[in-house]
């Protein structure tokens, strides 16, 4: 179904992005080649001014994947309406073997992104630009990463058919089975509640402590052990968000019990409260996580003290959104306790 | 205040058309100095003049300006450097002509975040010291040469920085305007800056307010006339 | 280096608007030439929007099922006795037999809708047809009585007569009275159609009693359309059965496959301006670089310039989106799209005369914005740089 607004929008988006990430590539290869920052001499400072080509271009790389991500989940929407039997935007996802592998690539890919542009922010901020071999070595990777995006989109698109009724032939319709929008099997909801909850504590709690160690710049980069913990507990809750969010969470958005799709609430009929939910537990997770990852960062000569102001306001930002998005999640849920399920 | 020692200075390293335009120059200045460098023109005055003013890293050689280190330092902190240590006011102003006066005085201050009100507040009390307040508000194509340079004396003096480099600073003025453009320049000196002025310009040379003539021939120092303190 | 963010924003953003206003003509072509390209972009999404939305809300006038028989994969006419068979199935509200068929105009070359039904469609009880603007519906029993548009009562050159005539297949003329006229809502599926009673289209297009060219099924409850759908195959052999959930499907594939033709013949522009864009936006002046050279002079840091550069074609960007969207606007509201109108409703010799109303809904604003912002925006990424690090010591 490549015919269709939203897939050309999304191709369009796919192409732009692999025109920006391909320029900041060329940049990479050569700075890992001949970077050579004690010399002064032409070359070293053509690269040093294509640094800053490479940061825009991944920053606008950045912009374009969200962007595009919004766009996918949009597109499934509406492909949800021409497709016949999809109900939503997760039928359109399951539609093909590619849809839910596209989703989070686009997904994850945000991520890897911003970690780049972590990278680049610290390493500026030393005169001494420690971080540049690796930012650009770790650009190389983006590489691969957005090829498997765009393909996966492609074989997605491509694989979509919908079954078409015209006047003139006849195509015997196959019965709507509508999807369900429950992927993840089912699980015993209390205790997945009790494990959400119980480690959002658990990442509050470390992260105040994280934040009270981590006053005053440390330059051993301090409780690896901590912040090794505290990165995979903020991965781990960011992928146990989505179940709940999905699973528990969404039937008492829509109020429907048997309505579990992750997608249909970012729709006005549901005041798109889908946004702040996701865009809240999205910012939370990367800067918990971008706190954890860089916590080694400090022993880096001239980063001791950008880093440590760094992973404070990251810690600040996730103890600001973590609660905001606990807030957001439950209020359905008590909403229809408290008013005795309506 | 400034200290340069053994610096070297090579254009297009590496390349075809090398140009070495400093070649080992060592020079010391004090705070609250005021040093004319002369030199003929390609002599490397201008390079030497970039090095001091952190718009130029040097190739080789040490350099602190301010207290400050500036070899070996990305291009961005050259920049942050230069910001907070130097004002510059050159020969043929560098004013934008599609601001006020007023915005152009501070130009400076505008990524450093500053709200519209505090800017103008700052700059109004530059004008007013350099008497051109008059013509805050006007094109710049209004104004004398002698205005313009005051205007861009008070655009160097935005960031309160320790140290002025000015550039030919009488170059397109009579004799009289090159005067008074010398003796306002001559005035900082007395806030505690430095001054380093580059000029050919009998009138700077000769003026009361320089503490010591530098020569520059061929990419250094001529050490006879090296520090001619008079 | 620390500067306060906001701050640093509002001022180079000051900035930038007051370099643009400067250089309004040189920016005046660019917002030009990609207004014109955002309003073609946006006419399209917008038509296509409104078109699904007329054929949404006038489908929800048609039947929830139509039974049609098939033979050698064509439609051939189906028995009025499979009527009884079908009514024993339990959930069915009710079933009409009906029938329809193209009659083709001779004398203008037009191509016309027959339908003929017994009994009209009242999901309203108590008002006439939703699709009506004046007169009523034919009654069972009577003759010569039809329903048109107003678009066919221009087409048949009736002006204020109330009778026309039709072919039978024996060259014979069937005459029909006019008691009624289709409102311009239903236009997208009217605009063709003449609407009369089965007695009469079996005599204008002679088909033998006891046969029909489809079955209309009314459901009691929704739910379990699909349900009754697979009961009435199970129990009629050959036959097509049509639910309007699939009606309604088709039309969006079909106008989403015209649109998304149509992005695809506009892609081209979308190139060719986003290259007129690169080429605007790399030339450095004499005066430009003089001006960036100031600047970093000054401790403007490479990134600030590309904000500033950022911040000029993007103010240019919103401004042509807005531009472009609000005249797309005007051209499917006011003008009923009448430049794209062919491309989508083609396939019929009447163009239909709707009243086009697009709902504004934020995803096709994302999606014009995200086919034609964002990649020029891209697009002056590369120039913006390389304004951006021109050296400092370039205006000594």
């Amino acid at each position: 179904m490549l015919l269709n607004s939203w897939a050309i929008a999304l191709l369009v988006s796919a192409a732009a992005a692999f025109f920006l990430l391909g320029g900041a590539i060329r940049t990479a290869i050569r700075v890992l080649f001949s970077w050579a920052p004690e010399q002064d001499t032409a070359v070293q400072i053509a690269l040093e001014n294509e640094t800053w080509l490479a940061a825009l271009l991944v920053r606008y790389g950045m912009v374009l994947q969200l962007a595009s991500l919004l766009l996918l989940v949009l597109a499934a929407d509406s492909f949800s309406h021409i497709l016949i039997g999809a109900m939503c935007a997760t039928g359109a996802f399951v539609a093909n073997d590619y849809g839910m592998p596209a989703l989070i690539f686009k997904l994850f890919g945000v991520f890897f992104y911003g970690f780049w542009l972590v990278l680049h922010r610290l390493d500026i901020r030393s005169e001494f630009l420690p971080l540049t071999r690796i930012k650009f070595a770790y650009l190389l990777l983006l590489g691969p990463l957005l090829c498997a995006d765009i393909t996966l989109l492609v074989l997605y698109l491509i694989n979509l058919k919908p079954d078409i009724i015209t006047s003139c032939c006849g195509v015997v319709f196959a019965a709507g089975g509508a999807e369900d929008g429950n992927l993840l099997g089912p699980l015993p909801t209390p205790f997945v509640m009790l494990l959400f909850y119980s480690t959002a504590a658990a990442l509050v709690l470390l992260a105040l402590f994280l934040q009270r160690s981590n006053r005053t710049a440390d330059p051993m980069g301090g409780m690896p052990v901590a912040n090794f913990f505290f990165g995979t507990i903020c991965l781990f809750f960011f992928i146990l968000s989505l179940v709940v969010i999905t699973v528990v969470i969404s039937p008492y958005i829509y109020a429907l019990p048997s309505h579990r799709c992750p997608f249909d609430f970012l729709r006005v009929e549901y005041y798109c409260v889908g946004y702040p939910i996701y865009l809240t537990l999205m910012l939370a997770t990367f800067a918990g996580i971008s706190c954890a990852a860089t916590s080694f960062l400090q022993k880096l000569p001239g980063l001791a003290i950008p880093v440590c102001r760094f992973r404070q306001n990251c810690l600040r930002v996730f103890l600001l959104l973590l609660p905001v998005f606990l807030a957001l999640v439950s209020w359905f849920p008590i909403n229809y306790v408290v008013k005795g399920g309506e | 205040m400034l200290v340069l020692a053994e610096i070297f200075k090579v254009y297009n390293q590496g390349e075809a058309n090398e140009v070495i335009a400093l070649r080992g120059v060592s020079l010391s200045i004090t705070r609250g100095e005021m040093v004319c460098i002369q030199g003929p023109s390609g002599s490397g005055k201008t390079t030497l003049l970039s090095i001091i003013g952190c718009i130029l890293p040097p190739t080789r050689g040490r350099a602190t300006i301010g207290g400050k280190k500036i070899t070996r330092l990305p291009d961005h902190f050259l920049t942050d450097y230069r910001r907070q240590l130097i004002g510059f006011v050159f020969q043929d102003f560098n004013m934008l002509d599609h601001l006020s006066v007023l915005d152009n005085v501070t130009l400076p201050l505008m990524p450093l975040g500053i709200s519209p009100k505090v800017r103008a507040k700052r700059g109004d009390a530059l004008l007013e010291r350099l008497a051109i307040s008059h013509r805050r508000d006007f094109p710049l194509r209004q104004l004398s040469g002698g205005e313009l340079q005051r205007a861009a004396i008070a655009r160097a003096l935005i960031n309160d920085p320790p140290i002025i480099i000015a550039d030919e600073p009488t170059a397109h003025l009579d004799s009289k305007l090159s005067g008074e453009v010398m003796d306002i320049l001559a005035n900082l000196k007395n806030e505690g800056r430095t001054l380093v002025v580059a000029s050919h310009d009998p009138i700077v040379a000769g003026h009361g307010g320089i503490d010591r003539t530098v020569l520059v021939r061929d990419g250094n120092i001529v050490p006879s006339q090296g520090s001619v303190v008079k | 280096m620390d500067a306060p963010y906001i701050g640093r924003l509002l001022n180079i953003l000051d900035y930038a608007l007051s370099s643009l206003r400067r250089k309004l003509l040189k920016n005046f072509g660019v917002f030009t030439v990609f207004s014109v390209v955002i309003f073609l972009f946006s006419s399209f999404q917008l038509t296509s929007r409104a078109l699904t939305e007329i054929a949404r809300q006038t489908l929800t006038t048609a039947p929830d099922i139509t039974v049609q028989q098939m033979s050698a994969g064509r439609q051939s006419s189906i028995p009025l006795a499979a009527k009884e068979q079908l009514a024993a199935i339990f959930g069915i509200k009710k079933i009409d037999a009906r029938i329809w068929g193209y009659y083709f105009d001779e004398s203008n070359g037009a191509n016309y809708t027959v339908i003929g039904m017994d009994t009209m469609p009242d999901h309203a009880p108590g008002s006439p047809w939703p699709g009506l603007s004046e007169g009523r519906l034919p009654t069972a029993g009577e003759t010569g009585k039809a329903v048109i548009s107003a678009e066919m009562r221009r087409q048949l050159q009736l002006g204020e007569r109330k009778f026309f005539s039709l072919f039978r297949p024996d060259l014979s003329l069937a005459s029909f009275e006019t008691v009624g006229i289709f409102s311009k809502d239903s236009d997208l599926v009217t605009a063709d159609l003449i609407l009369m009673t089965m007695g009469d289209a079996r005599n204008l297009f002679a088909i033998p009693d006891g046969l029909a060219t489809d079955l209309l099924v009314q459901v009691g409850n929704p739910l379990e359309i699909d349900t009754i759908t697979g009961k009435i195959r199970d129990k009629l052999a050959g036959v097509r059965v049509i639910t309007r959930a699939q009606i309604q499907k088709t039309y969006e594939v079909v106008f989403s496959w015209r649109s998304g033709l149509g992005t695809i013949c506009l892609l081209t522009a979308l190139v060719s301006f986003v290259i007129l864009a690169w080429d605007k936006a790399s030339g450095l002046s004499q005066s430009e670089l003089r001006e960036v050279g100031i600047l970093k002079i000054l401790g403007w840091q490479t990134g600030d310039i590309m904000l500033l550069r950022f911040f000029e074609s993007a103010t240019v960007a919103l401004f042509a989106f807005l531009t472009g969207w609000l005249l797309a606007w005007v051209h499917v509201g006011y003008f009923a799209g009448a430049l794209f109108r062919p491309i989508f409703l083609g396939w019929s010799v009447l163009r239909p005369d709707l009243a086009m109303v697009p709902p504004l809904v934020f995803s096709d604003v994302l999606l014009v914005f995200s086919i034609s912002v964002l990649p020029y925006l891209c697009a002056t990424a590369v120039p913006a740089w390389r304004a951006a690090v021109v050296r400092a010591d370039s205006v000594l």
